[in-house]
């Protein structure tokens, strides 16, 4: 260690860093970055992605999407988003080794980096070392599926420099040091030190894939055919070695009966693990629908405790997977036996019907969770906190993101286990909260570049660069000759060569070349537009020149690494010519967008986006219908996890009265309005007349209700109530002594008229607390639960343990045998089947209480869902615009979404859904203004016929008619540069810089031989 | 009536690709980095979204030269832009069908959806196609002086 | 919707012109846009202001030389500041309903009056005929009046109107029944708005019975005409097929636009074949035939044709214009609709059927088209 460079990094209080390179540090990042923060990311693996890159497709989409948590429009997977962005730092293969904070509550953080090996400002990504390396390890992504060699990338799909030499598994025999033609090998790399001062610190290092092997009596790892989820999720995706075909690994057919096994270290307190994992559930769907979708034969049983598909969409999720002919078994196998010879299994299952049996299957996939891990533990023991009972990282129920340090946050799945819709809401609300522990941004100050040279109306003078890539490309194209073939191209004045063009030195390289000629188009033949057309805009953009002006032409995966050769790269050259040589040039400029947001409703949601606003330096305005603030806050007496809300709503309340960035408008309904992201314009119909405002963004945060029961005979007795009937009642004191019998699902999960199909997700946890409150009034209270899937998910699982152990009795039904109420003077009595005894039970209870869950307000949410241009989804509940990667956003730009309005959530996961929309909105119009897209549509006003068609096909509402001017009009702030509209316009009167019609045509026949 | 082109070498099919960046162009990216073997007959046309994929661009290049023409676009539901991928479906639905209905060959026109992790896939999809439009012969369109 | 009884039902010509001139003296629109008789024999579409000036006025002209929605999109495209009655055949009302979608025609202050359409013949044969174009229109009417469309001795329909499957009017606030009417009768039908400013004009009374039979004769009409169409097509797909077929077809195509510039679909202010776009630099000639061995010239003209197939497909309607305008007599109509039916049908679209059903190329489903398209499927 002591020849390791010591070098410093960040600039101390402005800085923010983030520990944990999977969804939820990286959604952090980017939602930093972009409100302007410099950003830290570190990373303990070589590459960025955590789980994600092993996922190829996610429930309930059955697609990807992440692409959506960009704070704007979408662009790369956000591991490449934040390689590229400029406030955000990489540091991979790196593991923090000190901290220290000062009396400022600043923090210097000592991060080791391990040695790659690979020098990734020479690696040419040629794959020689790799082919050449004799060592052969399993593959860790994917959990040992495949095998690797010791010089690898980390996880397949990573594209550009991402060699590593694993220095446990490599015997130095330097073959791959011979076989690398640049040079950029170095086994003996030393780690380096990093010092990084920040101002705060977003920890989310993930939880850890439960190893299945320690489930020893389940069989993994001495049954070839007994899979980890993880191990089958890298089966499934398309680069597996199956190319996504389940395959049975002892024999390479198709299983016939796969059987996935729940709760493999979830649930067992016994075992250490007694949290849910909160994801298995939904996952081991997805698994079972893709394998029934790829083996259509194969019969897929799933073997479970409860289905708790809590999240929105999942029930309907759940819905599919059964018309899709999944069978699910209520029981949980305890042994797995191989058979020897076929190797197939047999599982050993103890239900609640009467007897065990032994059950064959022919592939078995256990549906491993989540384990906090220690690694996650230690980094936030390094901070100074401890992490909860459950050895996750916690934190207090009302400040979701907190730690007890100041200035450290926790997001993703080592604060609980959580999917990644989830995580990605972590992440946003803890960059919400760090960028306003860093300090109040102003709006973001533009670079201030050199107005680029104006080359319009001259004649075309094309400059060819090309890159040799360090002799990949030129050992495999004839660079001369594609020299002549450039310069036969019309209009072309220079063809030069460099040795990297995207190297910093070769870039600049570029960019001298291309001023030398006195050139005023330029096509650099190198790679992929995705890796360099970026990089040489910006280094054209900054030594004042348009970045328009430059075309890439993909000569190394388009053409040469695929065995294209010189033809194809010299086509491909030609084209990129021709399309520079008419390339048109955009205005470069900004739009401006108002710093003002307005919050819609007054509950726990809008108040905590209001604040979490406000703190991050923009102006609020808080409309709430009702003469108070509060919502669903003011009947909510106590939680589960023990906090107090009525304390809560006092001091959200408190806060928000007091803050001058927000004001508040009781008794207010937003009336009209009209405009769009970054200028609305709203009318409010307040107490004391109308209020017109003027604002960039609207949170909606209208809430939801606890429904009102019509089953099960509530209003024929008041010993009927709902659970919130009851909370109060418990609240007051007023329950006595009794027996209690609560029933689940209360038209919920059910499609029949007047019932609420999806699941309410806060109504388990609130009966589990109103029974454990009962039993703390009156320990001897008897009290029976009858449900359908008991949904206490993540760490809740503790109180659910807690509940049994104290007395409660947990009895399943199902829907074609429904509990029987029967009101009968001051007792009711209640029928229901116990499946144990398979007998009908009758109880005499002193209270029913009823699950009912919750509904919006789906007449208002539809009509403000009017007034702001988005949608509402078929329950009345606000749609998002991504379910995986965007649930804080509805579905027009400068529109977001907090709290129960946009589906069922307990308190502390509305406010972590209010501080994600807040930390999305401020990255947005906090730093008050946009740029305009340098391949931004236009209208050809003379030949436009005001037909409309490119304003239909808009996805983002950019292009409106002119009925005055007869012509369509570009809104550029909205404009993604999409194309849609260049294509359904017949006559071209639509186009985009970058690719008109002339270009196309133009290149088209450069491609055609 | 019919004229063959005058070459005399053996047909090599030629195939313009539209990929959109986002999915089937970092597939193809992907392709390529992991080595991805894929006949040389193909030309690849880099747009933002299969949506920008115009019929026009798809019969200037049969008429002048190309012998197929593959778009290729993110899986349905997974649109950088919501619904490019859609939208083109219905227009290349349309280009199809009536090409079928004049007696052209359809089959020259290849609509896929090929995901950014889908290297292989792409490069299956460009082997399989070449030798498709192989067997298929050259373009009736250019050889035809007089269409 | 209600049916009423005009003046003089007898002479559907009269009872139109009376009704028409009544809309003006009235004060119920300030213009109507009618065929009327003009010179050389034949009518010409004319927007009247002076009801004096109506005489002749003729909506079951005995030719169509030009797309009546298409003159309706010249009048409303930008607000015409007066109210207009525009008196429409089905095939130009249906362009009409296509052209409302698309922003060229503005109905704020128009009142669409459609009539059932006995057919149209050629404008050059009826010049040479030499027919009274108000005789012709009687004789169409008989002869429709009749169940079988037919035209006056001598001349024959259109092939267009001959595979028309959409004769009646079926849409419009102000509808002139003639199917089923008896020879010579006409019916009106209105919007009840409109029929209670017609019959408080006096210009017709309400209720009054539907023609008998109308709704059986014209079905009946329309089957014939659809196994007519069907045939016509099918012939015609067996004929043109392939590149050979493509080539024929328009072999002697002199690229006037002219089916262009008279289909009411292709609403282009600038078709983008004679946009800058395809103005390319002479090099790019010289480099198709080196390329090909030999290029016609001018070139791209099937090119042309299969783009505006592209484009005008979902929306064709088959008023059949494109080949009536056709100097060289190209099958252009036959070809194109037949094309477009195929594609109509894939999508489920009828054009001219409501304007609640979006123009194809904006909108899409879920879960059509779910296959990846191309060979190996």
């Amino acid at each position: 260690m002591d020849e390791a460079l010591n070098e410093q990094t960040g600039q101390g209080s402005d800085t923010a860093l983030v520990v944990g390179g999977g969804l939820a540090g990286m959604q952090a990042a980017l939602v930093l970055a972009e409100q302007g923060r410099r950003v830290v990311l570190v990373e303990a693996r070589p590459a960025l992605g955590g789980f994600f890159p092993l996922l190829d497709n996610q429930f309930p989409t059955q697609s990807c999407g992440v692409c959506f948590m960009a704070c704007d429009t979408p662009t790369y997977c956000p591991f490449v988003q934040c390689e590229l962005h400029p406030n955000v730092e990489v540091v991979t293969f790196a593991a923090v080794e000190g901290v220290e904070r000062d009396a400022e509550g600043r923090f210097r953080v000592r991060l080791v980096e391990r040695p790659t090996c690979v020098d990734p400002d020479a690696c040419t990504d040629c794959g020689a070392c790799e082919e050449v390396c004799p060592v052969s390890v399993p593959r860790e992504f994917g959990d040992g599926l495949e095998t690797r060699k010791a010089v690898f990338r980390y996880y397949p799909k990573a594209v550009g420099k991402a060699y590593v030499v694993d220095p446990d598994a490599c015997t130095r025999c330097g073959k791959c040091v011979e076989a690398c033609d640049p040079g950029a090998i170095d086994l003996d790399a030393e780690p380096r030190e990093v010092v990084v001062e920040a101002g705060a610190v977003v920890l989310a290092p993930g939880a850890d894939a439960f190893p299945a092997s320690r489930r020893e009596e389940l069989g993994y790892g001495r049954y070839p055919n007994v899979l980890s989820a993880v191990r089958f999720e890298r089966m499934l995706a398309a680069g597996s070695p199956s190319s996504g075909r389940p395959v049975r690994p002892s024999d390479g057919r198709p299983p016939r009966s796969i059987a996935f096994v729940q709760c493999v270290g979830s649930r067992d307190a016994e075992g250490g693990q007694g949290h849910c994992s909160s994801v298995c559930c939904m996952f081991a769907l997805k698994q079972a629908l893709f394998a029934k979708e790829r083996l259509p034969e194969a019969e897929v049983t799933v073997y479970y405790m409860d289905l708790r598909t809590f999240g929105k969409g999942y029930e309907a999720y759940l819905r599919r997977a059964e018309a899709a002919g999944i069978r699910f078994v209520r029981a949980v196998p305890s042994v797995v036996r191989e058979v020897p010879g076929s190797r197939d299994l047999l599982l050993q299952v103890a239900g609640e019907g009467p007897a065990s049996a032994e059950v064959p299957h022919d592939l078995v996939v256990l549906s491993t969770g989540f384990c906090p891990g220690t690694a996650g533990q230690d980094l936030l023991r390094a901070f100074g906190a401890e992490p909860d009972a459950s050895g996750f990282g916690g934190g207090p129920e009302f400040e979701p993101c907190a730690t007890a340090v100041p200035g450290v946050y926790l997001a993703g799945a080592f604060r609980e286990p959580r999917d990644i819709p989830e995580s990605v809401l972590d992440g946003a609300r803890a960059a919400a909260l760090a960028a306003e522990r860093l300090g109040a941004a102003d709006a973001a100050e533009e670079p201030r570049l050199p107005a680029p040279a104006d080359f319009r109306g001259e004649e075309p003078r094309v400059a060819v660069v090309l890159c040799e890539c360090e002799g990949f490309n030129t050992d495999r194209a004839d660079f001369d000759a594609l020299d002549r073939a450039a310069r036969e191209v019309p209009g072309v004045v220079a063809v030069e060569r460099v040795a990297h063009a995207c190297s910093r030195a070769g870039l600049e390289e570029v960019r001298n070349r291309f001023a030398a000629a006195e050139a005023n188009r330029l096509v650099l033949g190198a790679c992929s537009h995705r890796i360099v057309e970026q990089l040489v805009r910006g280094v054209l953009r900054r030594s004042g020149f348009h970045p328009g002006l430059v075309t890439v032409a993909n000569l190394r995966e388009a053409c040469l690494e695929a065995g294209g050769g010189t033809r194809a790269a010299a086509d491909a050259v030609a084209a990129a010519v021709r399309e520079a040589w008419y390339a048109g040039f955009p205005e470069l400029r900004s739009e401006s967008l108002e710093r003002t947001v307005l919050v819609v409703g007054g509950g726990a949601a809008g108040m905590e986006a209001a604040l979490r606003l406000a703190g991050l330096g923009l102006s609020v305005h808080l409309v709430e219908k009702e003469p108070a603030l509060g919502g669903n806050l003011a009947t909510s007496r106590f939680t589960l996890r023990g906090g107090d809300p009525q304390a809560l709503r006092e001091d959200l309340a408190a806060r928000v009265e007091a803050h001058p960035a927000v004001k508040v408008h009781l008794g207010t309904r937003v009336e009209a309005a009209t405009g769009r992201l970054g200028a609305f314009r709203s009318v409010l119909q307040t107490p004391e007349g109308e209020v017109e405002l003027l604002h960039g963004a609207v949170v909606l945060a209208t809430g939801a209700r606890e429904a009102e029961p019509r089953s099960y005979g509530y209003g024929q007795s008041p010993r009927i109530v709902t659970q919130k009937e009851f909370e109060a009642l418990l609240a007051e004191g007023r329950v006595p002594e009794g027996r209690v019998v609560m029933i689940q699902c209360v038209e919920s999960r059910e499609e029949a008229e007047g019932c609420r199909p999806w699941c309410s997700r806060v109504c388990c946890t609130h009966a589990l607390k109103n029974a454990r409150r009962l039993l703390d009034l009156h320990p001897g209270a008897g009290i029976t639960v009858l449900y359908r899937d008991l949904r206490a998910y993540g760490t809740y699982e503790a109180q659910y343990r807690d509940a049994r152990d104290r007395g409660v009795v947990f009895v399943s039904y199902d829907l074609d045998r429904r509990p029987r109420v029967e009101p009968d003077g001051e007792r009711v009595r209640v029928r229901y089947i116990d499946p144990a005894l398979g007998q009908e039970v009758t109880e005499e209870a002193d209270w029913v209480v009823l699950s009912v869950g919750m509904a919006p307000d789906a007449a208002e949410n539809a009509r403000l869902a009017d007034l702001y241009g988005v949608e509402v989804d078929a329950h009345g509940f606000f749609r998002e615009k991504n379910p995986k990667a965007a649930l804080a956003d509805a579905t027009r730009p400068g529109v977001y979404l907090a709290g129960l309005c946009h589906g069922p959530k307990h308190i502390e996961e509305s406010l972590v859904h209010a501080g994600a929309a807040a930390g999305r909105c401020a990255a947005v119009v906090g730093r008050g203004a946009r740029p305009v897209s340098e391949n931004v549509s236009y209208v050809v006003e003379k030949i436009c016929s005001r037909c409309g068609v490119c304003v239909e096909v808009c996805p983002y509402g950019a292009r409106s008619l002119d009925m005055d001017e007869n012509v369509a009009r570009v809104d550029p702030v909205l404009c993604r540069a999409c194309g849609a509209c260049t294509m359904a316009c017949p006559n071209k009167a639509a186009q985009q810089y970058g690719s008109s019609p002339k270009q196309m045509l133009m290149a088209l026949d450069e491609l055609l031989g | 009536m019919a004229e063959t082109a005058p070459k005399t070498e053996a047909f090599e099919p030629r195939i313009v690709a539209f990929l959109c960046h986002w999915c089937t162009y970092t597939g193809a990216d992907l392709a390529g980095t992991t080595r991805q073997q894929y006949p040389p007959n193909i030309r690849v046309v880099h747009l933002m979204c299969s949506g920008a994929v115009d019929v026009v661009y798809v019969l200037k290049a049969l008429m002048d030269g190309a012998d197929g023409v593959l778009i290729g676009g993110c899986h349905p539901g997974d649109c950088h832009y919501e619904s490019g991928n859609y939208k083109a479906r219905r227009r290349v639905a349309i280009l199809r069908n009536i090409l079928g209905q004049l007696g052209i060959p359809e089959d020259r026109i290849w609509l896929r959806w090929i995901s950014a992790s889908e290297g292989k896939k792409f490069a299956e999809t460009v082997t399989e196609m070449t030798e498709a439009i192989r067997a298929m012969g050259p373009c009736e369109f250019k050889q035809h002086w007089d269409v | 919707m209600k049916t009423g009884a005009l003046p003089s039902p007898s002479d559907p010509l009269a009872a139109a012109e009376a009704l028409l001139r009544g809309l003006l003296e009235h004060d119920l629109v300030d213009e109507v846009l009618v065929p009327a008789r003009a010179a050389g024999g034949t009518t010409a579409l004319g927007l009247f202001a002076d009801p004096a000036r109506l005489e002749g006025a003729n909506p079951w002209s005995p030719v169509m030389p030009v797309q009546g929605a298409r003159a309706v999109s010249n009048l409303t495209f930008t607000d015409p500041g007066r109210r207009v009655a525009v008196v429409l055949r089905p095939c130009e009302a249906r362009a009409a309903v296509e052209l409302i979608k698309l922003h060229q025609i503005r109905t704020e202050r128009v009142v669409f009056v459609t009539v059932d359409c006995p057919g149209t013949v050629e404008v050059t044969a009826f010049q040479a005929s030499g027919l009274d174009p108000a005789d012709a229109s009687r004789s169409l009417l008989a002869a429709a009046a009749a169940g079988e469309p037919a035209a006056p001795e001598g001349l024959s329909l259109r092939t267009a109107c001959t595979v028309c499957e959409h004769p009646a009017a079926a849409w419009g606030q102000i509808r002139l029944l003639t199917f089923g009417a008896g020879a010579g009768g006409v019916a009106v039908e209105a919007e009840d708005e409109w029929a209670d400013r017609l019959a408080g004009a006096g210009l017709a009374s309400f209720p009054a019975d539907p023609p008998a039979g109308r709704a059986e004769a014209v079905e009946a009409l329309a089957a014939r005409r659809r196994k007519a169409r069907d045939e016509l097509f099918e012939r015609f797909r067996a004929e043109a097929r392939g590149i050979e077929g493509l080539k024929e077809a328009f072999a002697t195509c002199i690229r006037c636009y002219n089916c262009m510039e008279n289909c009411p679909i292709c609403y282009c202010k600038q078709c983008i074949f004679k946009s800058p776009t395809f103005d390319h630099p002479g090099e790019l000639y010289a480099r198709w035939a080196e390329r090909k061995g030999a290029q016609r010239m001018p070139a791209e003209t099937v090119l042309f044709h299969l783009t505006r197939l592209n484009h005008m497909a979902t929306s064709c309607i088959g008023c059949g214009l494109c080949e009536t305008a056709c100097p060289m007599g190209l099958p252009v109509a036959t070809l194109f609709r037949s094309v477009a039916q195929g594609v109509q049908a894939m999508l489920e679209y009828e054009p001219g059927r409501s304007l609640d059903d979006p123009i194809p190329l904006t909108v899409f489903r879920e879960d059509e088209l779910q296959e990846e398209s191309g060979a190996g499927e």
